[in-house]
């Protein structure tokens, strides 16, 4: 899937990607050339099969900057968080824009966006909200394909610097 | 446009947490989430440091930031480039959001790691709706500045004096904010305790219930003329919790049980001030999470203002009429008690703390407390039962402060107390600067060194 990115230095373990595949909310953060920040949500992720890269989906607007700023600099980090338990995962690397068929994006959101709903129900966040926070208004879904070099567990507390896989049922 | 931090900042109050991305010095980009951020005003916010890390080490280097905030009700999502300004690890913004912090920690069995190290402040450069998104309308609710206006009239239009406006306003709350469970305290300076003088919404009333300053979000915002407002359940901040937990030792006899809720998630207590100085606290909480927002804090804190004022200008005009009703004082003495009957009520006062038992029950200490320890005695002597408020303001004996002495509020206090704990005692006004002791048995009155 995640082609022409270099030789990848981090292959996630099978419980990070199982993290990763969550549902889980998701944050992305670029960089333009004068070291301006900016940062989206990921409406839609895949981890790769090889566990060498994730396949994030965002859309066109709300991340327009973020899109315009992998043009000219490949750095991306990207933290993954599991709001019920609060566990936190951050990976950095690099990422590129890539063509995917506008149904397997919309495939992609759409059964993030249903397990995710489903995830938060009980903590009191309707369907309607939810379509609303990692959802948006008909537009073009893009893809990044994004290959980490490090993770970082950034979970708070004692658990802070253990792998997430350790505390991954 | 000026970025205005006020449109956005129910984002801030989010039950979603806010992302926060920086760039390394060698240009690597980070992304994490924030514990909390806190409005500060139009143009700043600031954001809770607990850890160093990455973020910090970033911001420290560029001085630059952009959070990304969501409002929970609607979904409406902003990002907010911010400029770092400097961290504060102490005073009022960094005890507001310890005790923010605290209550967010708690909700996420946080509570063992949470600790705040700093209040990093940081200037709001910019603010983007973030495109591409519909957000949902903003559920109805209740209008702040209407609740506001009807509760501020209904102060206004009280000319009952000091112990009216006290019931003006929890009545206030509760009619025009749906504020079920409130509490009004006044500063003794002296001692550097609040104490309950009004409450409603407790199955005991809870008057005469003491709180240090600087503990729990009563104590701090008093200490520190702030309010303080917390979201969710924490121990730390919970008396009734801490009572419950406590040392393990039976409490002790002087002391009168705080009545707030046992599992109140919401708190907010603001500083009741006049002339710059604290005159006491107002507390709501409400067994809801994230029941108080910001909106309610602005209206809360505008109402305290009035109320402040209010209340002073209750006490200096008791003052005046104590002014004038000295022409009538000597025939205060005269009037005779009428006489009691039944078993005797033994009355011990306890000269350390000033504190009252009636039989073997707390009735009240400091001021209050030597001041119907006073009114006994002189009924018992000299058959006195009417009293005028100048004649406690002029005895030494009373330890009054000379000024701001409170003395409406100590009154109010002692005949609340008396009303909850005596079947025959009372103390009710009967004109300007006057009040009238009543006995319904026979005294007998012992001094305890």
């Amino acid at each position: 899937m995640i082609r022409g990115m270099g030789k990848p230095v981090t292959t996630l373990t099978v419980e990070q990607a199982a993290f990763i595949a969550g549902p889980r909310s998701i944050y992305a953060a670029s960089r333009d050339g004068q070291m301006r920040p900016t940062l989206a949500r990921a409406l839609g992720v895949r981890v790769a099969d090889d566990r060498r890269g994730l396949l994030l989906v965002v859309h066109s607007e709300q991340a327009a900057q973020l899109l315009g700023d992998l043009d000219s600099h490949p750095d991306l980090a990207v933290v993954i968080n599991a709001p019920e338990t609060h566990q936190t995962l951050q990976l950095k690397g690099h990422a590129v824009r890539v063509a995917l068929p506008p149904t397997e994006t919309a495939a992609l959101a759409e059964r993030h966006f249903e397990t995710f709903a489903a995830m938060i129900a009980p903590m009191g966040f309707s369907r309607p909200l939810v379509r609303i926070i990692i959802g948006g208004t008909p537009a073009p879904l893009a893809a990044i394909a994004f290959v980490p070099h490090t993770a970082f567990e950034q979970t708070p507390g004692p658990q802070a610097g253990q792998r997430i896989a350790d505390q991954t049922p | 446009m000026k970025p205005d931090l006020d449109a956005v900042r129910e984002c801030l109050d989010s039950a979603i947490p806010c992302a926060i991305a920086t760039i390394s010095v060698d240009g690597v980009p980070n992304v994490t989430l924030v514990s909390h951020a806190e409005y500060v005003d139009a143009a700043h916010l600031a954001l809770s440091f607990q850890f160093f890390n990455k973020t910090r080490e970033n911001v420290l280097c560029r001085r630059e930031a952009v959070l990304y905030a969501t409002d929970s009700q609607t979904g409406a999502s902003y990002r907010l480039t911010l400029d770092y300004l400097r961290t504060e690890s102490e005073g009022p913004l960094f005890e507001r959001m310890k005790a923010r912090l605290a209550g967010i920690a708690s909700h996420s069995s946080m509570a063992a790691v949470f600790r705040l190290r700093g209040a990093d402040v940081y200037r709001v450069r910019e603010i983007e709706a973030v495109p591409g998104l519909a957000p949902l309308p903003r559920p109805p609710g209740r209008k702040p500045l209407a609740a506001l206006r009807a509760a501020s009239t209904a102060i206004a239009s009280c000319n009952g004096g000091f112990e009216a406006l006290l019931d003006a306003a929890l009545d206030a709350l509760e009619r025009h904010f749906d504020i079920r469970h409130a509490l009004l305290l006044m500063l003794d300076v002296g001692r550097g305790r609040l104490y309950a003088i009004a409450s409603r919404g407790y199955a005991e009333s809870g008057v005469g219930a003491e709180i240090a300053l600087g503990d729990g979000v009563i104590g701090v915002a008093a200490a520190h003329n702030i309010p303080i407002r917390i979201n969710y359940a924490t121990s730390e901040y919970s008396y009734v919790r801490a009572a419950a937990q406590g040392s393990g030792l039976p409490p002790a006899p002087t002391e009168i049980a705080f009545p707030g809720l046992a599992d109140a998630e919401s708190q907010l207590a603001v500083p009741i001030v006049h002339g710059g100085e604290v005159l006491g606290a107002l507390y709501a909480e409400s067994p809801q999470q994230r029941r108080f927002g910001y909106d309610d804090e602005d209206a809360l804190m505008a109402l305290a203002a009035q109320l402040g004022l209010a209340l002073e200008q209750a006490q200096r005009a008791a003052q005046q009429d104590d002014a004038e009703a000295v022409a009538d004082e000597r025939g205060l003495a005269a009037a005779p008690a009428p006489a009691s009957a039944g078993a005797p009520l033994t009355v011990r006062r306890y000269r350390g703390d000033d504190s009252v038992f009636l039989d073997d029950d707390y009735l009240i200490k400091g001021v209050a407390g030597a001041i119907i320890w006073k009114l006994l005695g002189s009924w018992q002597r000299d058959g006195r039962a009417d009293f005028s408020n100048r004649e406690l303001r002029l005895d030494p004996s009373l330890r009054l402060p000379e000024i701001a002495d409170n003395l409406e509020a100590r009154l109010v206090l002692l005949a609340r107390r008396l009303a909850e704990r005596s079947d025959c005692l009372r103390i009710e006004k009967t004109g300007r600067g006057r009040f009238r002791l009543q006995v319904g048995r026979p005294l007998r009155l012992i001094e305890v060194a």
